[in-house]
């Protein structure tokens, strides 16, 4: 296997963008990457994979790998569009590195995006209750947020943490999301601001949760040996893992409060690495809701188990702390246009370890993590980076 | 429910599927789900089973008696939820081990908590045969 590097890195403005169509909106992002990079072009690249959950439903257009094709003047050797909901960006950067790791191609544009705010939030709404079991789970009236909270009921049972603890995670985010300047959201907020938002699903109330976004991620990657020719800072990949349990109804899941596809995703990442949790300078989690980031501190070996609220409290996972978590603002503040996110995340660790983030840098950063999930929890993605010597 | 009943919300499997028994059951007022012969009781029922891939054909009428082991309480749905809004939905651990989600009714939400005894109640939702919890 041949090492793999980013070398190149490129976001669109996320939150309501009435302004592009779907296609221009992956342009914007795919443009910015390549400008990343020293003189790469679209037609150079050898590799697409296109990140999209649910381009049928919010624009009615089926293969969108297709319709970015031709807006790039891109022709693929390899190529496909990756459906894995909310994690489809991460499962595009995986397919990627294999590719590249493997010998089959020799660069890859790996481009998430996805475009939300076109229909009434009910409808989207409606749209992302499809990623869960429709028949067990859907037709009860399961939402994304009442998944989360029934996990978070399950948390609060078991190990305890208060609804203020959860919500200095989105206080936490939003503030570093306002130093952002693509981020939906570039305002602070105050932890009651999060108690007294409307509840959503008890005990998550709507600023607890992560919003509906228009946005899209481009990351190019290249062999490790060649990387210099493309970008003077390379950061390489050097762990990946992902991991899905055998249930779609998060009732049928080993544990709601230990989540068993994040262990192992996580796990094969630093093995691969030869890293562990300690010698990370940076995380970018998927705080889809606030209780999630909590359970991902735990699951991903920031601290022990039942140990999360303590660390929400020391204020370790601020800028300036132990270890910085969501600099970016993660999904709560900076958005969450479902397809772009994991890609979104490999761009902001790789900024992150380049110095290149201005006011929410975290200073010296050298070795990064992303982690990505979909589902109730059930499917989990990770990568390390690290800055090339 | 108003004279605007709303839309079946998401499609179901009834009645075109090998476990259409399940909803035959239902309107005969019993709760039921598969067991291999080898792994006992799935749920939700599955005709094949996701251990071993044996014939799950055999159907087990559950006691729909357990407990509350995840709650919630919803205020912002789907429109077809609308007029439920707000609802209690929970993870019910029924006695026999399965883990089944349902909306809890004739409750309130402040009198439930994880542990909170419950039943099974088996009734009609967006005119399909369904079932909810209700307090034991
Ligand atoms: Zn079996």
């Amino acid at each position: 296997m041949r090492a793999v590097s980013v070398v190149g890195v490129g976001l669109t403005q996320w939150g309501k963008r009435r302004d592009v169509s779907l296609a221009e909106l992956m342009v914007e992002s795919a443009m910015k990457a390549f400008a990343d990079t020293k003189s790469l072009t679209p037609q150079d690249v050898e590799a697409l994979y296109i990140g999209n959950a649910q381009a049928e439903r919010f624009q009615e257009q089926a293969h969108p790998a297709n319709v970015t094709a031709e807006y790039l003047g891109m022709s693929p050797r390899v190529v496909a569009r990756v459906e894995m909901a909310c994690s489809s960006g991460s499962v595009g950067v995986r397919n990627a590195f294999f590719a590249i790791a493997s010998g089959q191609v020799d660069s890859a544009l790996v481009l998430g995006v996805e475009k939300m705010c076109n229909v009434s939030s009910a409808e989207a709404m409606r749209n992302l209750c499809l990623v869960e079991d429709l028949t067990w789970e859907s037709f009860h009236g399961m939402i994304p947020p009442s998944g989360f909270a029934l996990i978070a009921s399950r948390y609060m049972h078991e190990y305890g943490v208060t609804q203020e603890q959860l919500a200095k995670i989105a206080v936490k985010n939003h503030r570093n999301g306002a130093k952002n300047p693509i981020a939906q959201f570039r305002k602070e907020i105050t932890v009651e601001d999060v108690l007294n938002s409307p509840m959503v699903a008890h005990p998550l109330n709507l600023l607890d949760c992560s919003p509906i976004s228009d946005g899209s991620a481009a990351v190019i990657l290249a062999p490790a040996k060649q990387a210099r020719k493309y970008n003077d800072t390379p950061v390489d990949i050097i762990g990946s893992g992902q991991f899905m349990e055998p249930s779609c109804n998060c009732s049928n899941m080993e544990s709601l409060t230990t989540w068993r596809a994040l262990v192992n995703a996580a796990k094969d990442a630093y093995s691969m690495a030869k890293l562990s949790p300690s010698d990370l300078d940076i995380v970018e989690t998927h705080d889809c809701f606030t209780i999630a980031e909590l359970i991902e501190y735990e699951d991903l070996g920031l601290c022990k188990k039942g140990e999360g609220p303590a660390l929400v409290d020391s204020g370790e996972t601020e800028i300036g702390g132990r270890i910085p978590v969501n600099p970016s603002g993660g999904l709560k503040s900076k958005g969450h246009p479902v397809g772009a996110t994991g890609v979104a995340q490999i761009a902001e660790v790789s900024e992150q370890l380049r110095g290149e983030c201005g006011p929410r840098q975290v200073d010296g950063a050298t070795v990064g993590m992303t982690q990505n999930l979909s589902g109730f929890a059930t499917h989990h993605v990770c990568h390390i980076l690290r800055r090339q010597n | 429910m108003t004279d605007q009943q709303p839309q079946t919300p998401y499609p179901l499997l009834y009645p075109e599927t090998e476990i259409k028994q399940f909803w035959e059951n239902l309107a005969k007022d019993k709760f039921t789900t598969t067991k291999c012969p080898k792994c006992g009781l799935l749920w939700p029922p599955k005709s094949t089973c996701p251990k071993c891939g044996a014939k799950a054909d055999e159907w087990i009428e559950l006691a729909g008696t357990g407990e509350i082991y995840a709650l919630t309480q919803v205020g912002y749905a789907p429109p077809a939820y609308k007029p439920l809004t707000p609802y209690i939905l929970a993870v019910g651990q029924l006695d026999e081990g399965p883990l089944v989600v349902a909306r809890v009714e004739d409750a309130k939400f402040e009198d439930l908590k994880i542990g909170t005894k419950i039943k099974v109640k088996i009734k009609k939702a967006f005119d399909v045969d369904s079932y909810v919890f209700v307090p034991a």
